[in-house]
C-alpha cells in the first residue's frame, strides 16, 4: 500500500501503499477519464493455465476504481460473521501484496445492511484496538473477528481492521502521522483516500506486525493502553490460514501496450507449488531471496539498492534516478516524465551467487494519464535512493509470487518472491 | 493535450472539466499543524530532543522508550543503539566533542516516533510526508532524511549535515 499508498482525491495518484508498502503516488490534478478517453481495448486475462473457475482463483481487475487513481489492482472480499452465512461482500479491495492482513472501512460495514462483526477478544482484553502505520499514514481502528471468503477460498475467524477515525490523540507518541482517513469521512472520502473500498494484504508475512492497544470507553472519552499481543492475534494473512493452498500467492497480469490500457484482467492464484492444485507451479520462475525484513538488493545505475521490494500496492516503479524529470505538466507528483519514453535495466540479486536482468521502460507520466486509461506497465516515480521498489508495472506480462514466512514450497521455505522473466 | 504515442479513435466519454479537488481535507496543514503545537507544548524540554540532543537526551530516550542500550564506536562518534519492545531499533549518532547528536537512524516493524526522534526537526519531516506521498526523501542544508519501507520493515536515517564530524563518512549512518 505502501502500499500504504491514496492521498489525494483527484484522478491519479503514485501509489505506494506501503503498509507495508502501498505505495501509491496521486495525481494532483484532473487527468486521466475526467476529459476524454481513447478507444482503448480493455486488456483480458493472460495465456495462464489457471482459469477463473479453479477453486484456488479469484479475478483481479486493474480499472477505473471508486476514486480514479491508476493501476490500483482490486478484488472483492467476502466478511461474514465467523461460522455462519451472515456476510458481506466489499467490491474494490486493493489487493496488497506488501502488506499483511484484511483492512475495511468500519463505515461500510455499518452501512444498510450492516455486518456486526465480533470483536477480537485475548484474554481480558476486550477492546482491542490497531494503529497500523503506512509510510506516510496510519489506519486506525477496532479489530474483529471475521472468516474472508476469496475466490471460494475461506480463512476462518480472522482478525481484521475496520478503520476509523477516532484515534485517540494522546497516542500519538506510540502511532505517529496522519490518519488515513480523516474525522470528517464519509464512505466516499473513504474511497476517494485509499481509491479502494480496503486493503486485502496479502504479503510475505503472516501477521501484521504493528501496535495494539486495549481500550474502555467510548471515542472522545477513550482510555487506552498499548497491549502486546502474539503474533498469531495479531491482523493476520487470511492466506496463511486457508486450510489448502495457503503458502502465498501469484499474481498474475497480462501484458500491456506501451499506450496503457482502460482496465486489465488477471489472476490472483492461491498457494505456490501445491498437491491441492495444479495451475500454481513455481516452475522456472526466479527466485528471489530476501532478508528478514522481506528485502533484497536491486542495482540500478551501478547502485546497490539494498532495501528492495516488490509490491502491487505501489501503482508505479519508484526509484532514485536524478536524471528523469519529474515536474510533470498535470501535477502528478512524484512521477516520472521523461520527454521520450526511457528503456532501462536493473539487476535484481536473487541470492548470493546469481542475479537477473529486468528490463522497464519509463514513460512521460504526463502522456500516458491523457487518455482514461488506468492500466500501465511503464509508469514510474522517485523514491529515496536505498530502495527500489517494483510495483504493479512489473506485474504485467509475468507471474509474481509471494510465500509467506514459514511455508514450505516444494524444498524451499518463506518469505521469498519469485517472478517469471 | 498531446496525440498519444499510438493512433487511437478519441471519443468524448465524461463531461470535460471535471471538479478538481487537489486535496482532501485532512492533509491541510491547519487541522494537524495545531494538533503539532499541542503535542510540542507538552513535550517541550531540555532533555527531549534525539536529533540536536546530547548524552543525557539519549538516557531520557532509553527511559522513555523503555529501551535496552548498547553503545559502539565510529571515528569522532559514538554510536548509540536503542532497542525498544516493539522491535524498533534506534540508532543515535553523538559527536563527542561537542556532545551533540548530529545523526539518527531507525529499522523496525513500525515507525519510530518521530516527534521526539526528529525533535526540531520534525516539522521539516511532517511537511515532506504530506508532499511526497511515499516516504521521504530530504536533502536540505538543515537536513538529509530518507524514510522508506513497509509495514514489519522500515528504515530509514536522518541527519544534520552542518553537523556532520569531518572523520565520518556520511554513508556510514545507516
Amino acid at each position: 500500500m505502501h502500499s500504504l499508498q491514496r492521498w489525494i482525491q483527484s484522478a491519479l495518484r503514485p501509489a505506494m501503499y506501503l503498509v507495508a508498502s502501498i505505495l501509491l503516488l496521486t495525481l494532483s490534478a484532473c487527468g486521466g477519464g475526467s476529459s476524454s478517453e481513447s478507444s482503448t481495448t480493455p486488456v483480458g486475462f493472460p495465456v495462464s493455465v489457471a482459469t477463473q473457475l479453479d477453486s484456488n482463483v479469484a479475478v483481479v481487475t486493474v480499472k477505473r476504481g471508486p476514486a480514479s487513481n491508476v493501476n490500483i489492482p482490486y478484488v472483492s472480499v467476502t466478511v461474514c460473521i465467523p461460522g455462519t452465512t451472515s456476510c458481506k461482500t466489499i467490491d474494490n479491495v486493493l489487493l496488497d501484496t506488501g502488506s499483511t492482513g484484511l483492512r475495511l472501512f468500519a463505515n461500510d460495514l455499518n452501512a444498510a445492511p450492516a455486518l456486526a462483526l465480533p470483536p477480537h477478544q485475548v484474554g481480558s482484553n476486550t477492546g482491542i484496538y490497531e494503529c497500523a502505520q503506512f509510510l506516510n499514514a496510519k489506519a486506525w481502528g477496532a479489530v474483529k473477528k471475521a472468516d474472508i471468503v476469496i475466490g471460494s477460498k475461506r480463512a476462518a475467524n480472522v482478525p481484521v481492521q475496520l478503520i476509523n477515525t477516532n484515534f485517540p490523540s494522546a497516542l500519538e507518541s506510540s502511532c505517529g502521522g496522519d490518519l488515513m482517513i480523516p474525522p470528517t469521512a464519509t464512505a466516499q472520502v473513504n474511497q476517494n483516500v485509499l481509491s479502494a473500498n480496503g486493503i486485502l494484504g496479502t504479503g510475505l508475512f503472516v501477521n501484521d506486525g504493528q501496535t495494539y492497544f486495549n481500550c474502555a470507553g467510548t471515542y472522545p472519552l477513550q482510555t487506552c493502553g498499548e497491549i502486546s499481543l502474539p503474533a498469531n492475534q495479531q491482523v493476520q494473512n487470511p492466506v496463511a490460514l486457508f486450510d489448502t493452498d495457503n503458502n502465498g500467492v501469484i499474481v498474475q497480469l497480462p501484458a500491456l501496450p506501451d499506450s496503457g490500457t482502460s482496465s486489465a484482467l488477471g489472476y490472483l492464484i492461491f498457494g505456490i507449488d501445491t498437491a491441492q492444485s495444479n495451475n500454481n507451479a513455481l516452475g522456472s520462475a526466479h527466485v528471489v531471496t530476501v532478508n528478514s525484513m522481506g528485502r533484497f538488493t536491486t542495482r540500478y545505475n551501478n547502485l546497490d539498492r539494498t532495501d528492495s521490494f516488490i509490491d502491487s500496492g505501489s501503482n508505479g516503479l519508484f526509484f532514485d534516478d536524478p536524471d528523469l524529470p519529474t515536474n510533470c505538466a498535470l501535477g502528478a507528483t512524484g512521477f516520472f516524465c521523461p520527454t521520450t519514453a526511457q528503456p532501462l535495466s536493473a539487476i535484481i540479486r536473487l541470492n548470493n551467487f546469481s542475479s537477473i536482468m529486468v528490463n522497464f521502460t519509463i514513460a512521460n507520466s504526463d502522456t500516458l494519464f491523457q487518455g482514461g486509461r488506468y492500466a500501465f506497465d511503464n509508469l514510474g516515480g522517485a523514491l529515496s535512493a536505498n530502495t527500489f521498489d517494483w510495483g504493479l508495472p512489473f506485474f504485467f506480462g509475468r507471474s509474481v509470487y509471494t510465500a509467506i514466512e514459514g511455508k514450505t514450497v516444494g524444498n524451499r521455505v518463506g518469505p521469498f518472491y519469485a517472478f517469471t522473466n | 493535450m498531446q496525440t498519444p504515442a499510438q493512433a487511437t479513435t478519441r471519443r468524448s466519454v465524461e463531461p470535460k472539466g471535471t471538479p478538481c479537488r487537489a486535496e482532501l481535507p485532512f492533509w491541510r496543514p491547519a487541522i494537524w499543524r495545531s494538533a503539532l503545537l499541542g503535542g510540542l507544548l507538552l513535550l517541550a524540554g531540555p532533555t527531549w530532543a534525539a536529533l540536536g540532543g546530547n548524552l543525557a537526551a539519549i538516557a531520557s530516550d532509553q527511559q522513555a522508550w523503555q529501551a535496552t542500550h548498547s553503545t559502539s564506536t565510529l571515528p569522532g562518534t559514538s554510536l548509540h543503539t536503542l532497542t525498544l519492545p516493539n522491535g524498533v531499533t534506534v540508532r543515535q549518532y553523538l559527536d563527542t566533542s561537542t556532545d551533540t547528536v548530529f545523526a539518527v537512524a531507525w529499522e523496525g516493524p513500525v515507525l519510530p516516533d518521530f516527534q521526539r526522534l526528529l525533535a526540531n526537526q520534525f516539522g521539516a519531516y511532517q511537511d515532506a510526508v504530506r508532499a511526497q506521498k511515499r516516504g521521504v526523501h530530504l536533502k536540505t542544508n538543515d537536513l538529509v532524511m530518507d524514510s522508506g519501507g513497509m509495514m514489519r520493515a522500515f528504515s530509514g536515517r536522518a541527519y544534520l549535515p552542518a553537523r556532520l564530524p569531518a572523520a565520518l563518512n556520511a554513508s556510514e549512518i545507516r
